[in-house]
């Protein structure tokens, strides 16, 4: 059974004549690992919020395992880890003694979820060392080790990935695939790096202006555009007007990177490389671009402007 | 709740201004000792006399515990350690009764520990030194020192209760440090200047003051050279009813104030 881990129906939050969101529904069911795009001050932090019981909502309803009652969201809400924006933690203890606080506030008593989940966000071996001295890395695995203390069933986290280096993005995909994958954790993640997301989300939902613009699958999102070849080369011109002229391929972009894009579709992969090979094009690469979540935002967000 | 509370406590036995606080306290201790026992030495009129002489310097208590209370409301906010309790299913009326009852926990603390310790190193000296320890006036100093330390206890409750209903409302420690020294210097003064006030209204208001109130239990209420105590029982109640109220206001304000407000720290 696909259970409903969240659900927004109607939700909205007003400051004064402003809205910060505006009549979201959105549903997150157990294993999904939803992923909240939007530009700074879209209302995801605010979504987050609202789900955390920070912020009360203007209108609209939430309901978090099924329970939507106050006392029910009350405690429904002990199964839920959060990040949101910055890790909040005490500078001046280390990471020990900030786990040992929340393990007293939220009332665990096994003396290994604190070696446990240090483990998971790789900081077992830091020591005695302040959060003071913690990199801005350090302290978002360690909030994400916050997160993770009372063994959660959903994971409400906003830019968990913000400040950390490549390796360690990658570690906290690895983590989240896994609490995904195991043990059916769901997890609700905004972030600016798109193609991280895209690489962990299985469901995307799309927040402009506060409002919910496009909800859509990691297939549906596979599915939504076509395949491209990226050709890179030192003579973009002349290599563009080639394929114009002896291939008879009438759409051709060139990236702001600097690279030619063609459609997959009616290319014949063999005959386009004989032919740059034949007319003497240096080709400095070529490859197959999946549909990017970057473009599908840029789309979207220029299909709702205009 | 007693899960708010333990991990309260475990942030109080590693906070830096509670450490502090709680060092300045043991040095005023002995510093009062030694004042006390060069000046008038360590003869003992009852068991009950030391701690009376001491809570004539109550006073010193409220400059100090109502600035840990506002630091202690407001920590998390400024830290964001809120965030975390409340989404973890802590309800907003619960996580401020448990910050205030862990400073009235705080309170207790403190007081044992002035208190406390200047006893038993009065105590102490008086045995060493081979002092008089003796037995008069047992009754009347006992009675005003044990009234002394519970009113102590009630109107540093009420002093934290309005301090801290300040911190949850204004959320930042830096402007909430500045209300409470207006608050506390600010009754200080209402008491002090106004008391010698020609007009009857400034009267009434120095008379109803906090710290006028303070002074009068801890014996430094001084009217035109005459010392003004607490006479009869109709004045002890009054004495206890005022921070009680206080306490009931500001905890009600506090309650629906912060539950009616969004979190954004």
């Amino acid at each position: 059974m696909n259970i409903t881990v969240f659900e927004a129906k109607g939700l909205t939050k007003q400051y004064g004549a402003a809205f910060a969101l505006q009549d979201i529904n959105m549903t997150v069911r157990a294993g999904d690992i939803y992923g909240v795009i939007g530009e700074n001050g879209a209302g995801k932090t605010t979504l987050m919020r609202i789900i955390g019981g920070l912020v009360h909502p203007t209108s609209g309803e939430l309901s978090l395992f099924g329970k939507s009652n106050k006392r029910e969201l009350h405690l429904v809400r002990r199964q839920i880890g959060f990040l949101i924006e910055m890790p909040a933690l005490y500078p001046n203890l280390n990471a020990e003694e900030n786990l040992t606080f929340y393990c007293h506030i939220y009332g665990i008593n096994d003396p290994k979820r604190i070696p446990d989940v240090l483990q998971a966000v790789n900081l077992s071996n830091v020591g005695n060392k302040k959060i003071l001295d913690y990199s801005l890395g350090m302290r978002q695995r360690l909030g994400l080790a916050v997160a993770l203390l009372n063994k959660p069933k959903f994971l409400v986290l906003d830019e968990p990935i913000n400040g950390l280096d490549p390796s360690g993005i990658m570690e906290v995909r690895k983590i989240l695939e896994n609490l995904a994958k195991e043990k059916r954790v769901s997890i609700l993640i905004s972030s600016h790096i798109l193609s991280e997301l895209q690489l962990l989300a299985t469901k995307f939902g799309f927040i402009h202006k506060g409002r919910m613009i496009k909800e859509i699958s990691a297939d549906e999102l596979l599915k939504s555009a076509e395949k491209q070849i990226c050709i890179r080369t030192t003579n973009l011109e002349e290599t563009a007007q080639i394929l114009k002229d002896e291939l008879q391929i009438e759409f051709i972009t060139i990236s702001e990177v600097g690279e030619i894009q063609i459609s997959k579709k009616n290319v014949d992969m063999e005959k386009l490389m004989s032919v740059l090979l034949q007319k003497g094009i240096q080709i400095q690469g070529i490859n197959l671009s999946t549909p990017n979540l970057e473009n599908y935002y840029l789309a979207l967000i220029r299909g709702s402007k205009s | 709740m007693r899960d708010f509370l333990k991990g309260q406590a475990y942030y109080l036995k590693k906070d830096s201004t509670f450490r502090g606080i709680s060092f300045i306290f043991l040095i005023a201790a002995i510093v009062l000792l030694t004042w006390i026992g060069t000046k008038v030495g360590f003869d003992v009129r009852n068991p009950f006399q030391p701690l009376r002489s001491a809570v004539s310097f109550s006073l010193f208590l409220y400059f100090i515990i109502p600035v840990h209370a506002c630091f202690f409301a407001t920590e998390g906010f400024e830290y964001g350690t809120l965030k975390n309790i409340i989404s973890s299913g802590r309800s907003r009326s619960s996580y401020f009764i448990g910050k205030y009852i862990s400073e009235i926990k705080v309170i207790l603390w403190w007081i044992f520990q002035f208190f406390g310790l200047f006893y038993i190193f009065y105590m102490a000296a008086a045995l060493i030194t081979g002092s008089h320890i003796g037995n008069n006036n047992l009754r009347e100093d006992m009675i005003i020192t044990i009234s002394a330390l519970s009113f102590n206890i009630l109107y540093l409750a009420a002093y934290a209760a309005i301090v801290m209903m300040a911190g949850m409302l204004i959320k930042r420690t830096a402007s909430a440090v500045v209300v409470t020294f207006v608050i506390v210097f600010g009754d200080f003064m209402l008491s002090g200047y106004l008391k010698d006030s020609s007009s009857a209204f400034l009267q009434t208001i120095s008379k109803n003051t906090l710290m006028t109130q303070i002074l009068k239990f801890s014996g430094g209420y001084v009217i035109d050279s005459q010392l003004i105590g607490l006479s009869d029982l109709s004045e002890y109640i009054r004495m206890a009813l005022i921070p009680i109220l206080i306490i009931t206001i500001c905890l009600i304000v506090t309650i629906i104030s912060f539950g009616r407000s969004d979190i954004h720290t």
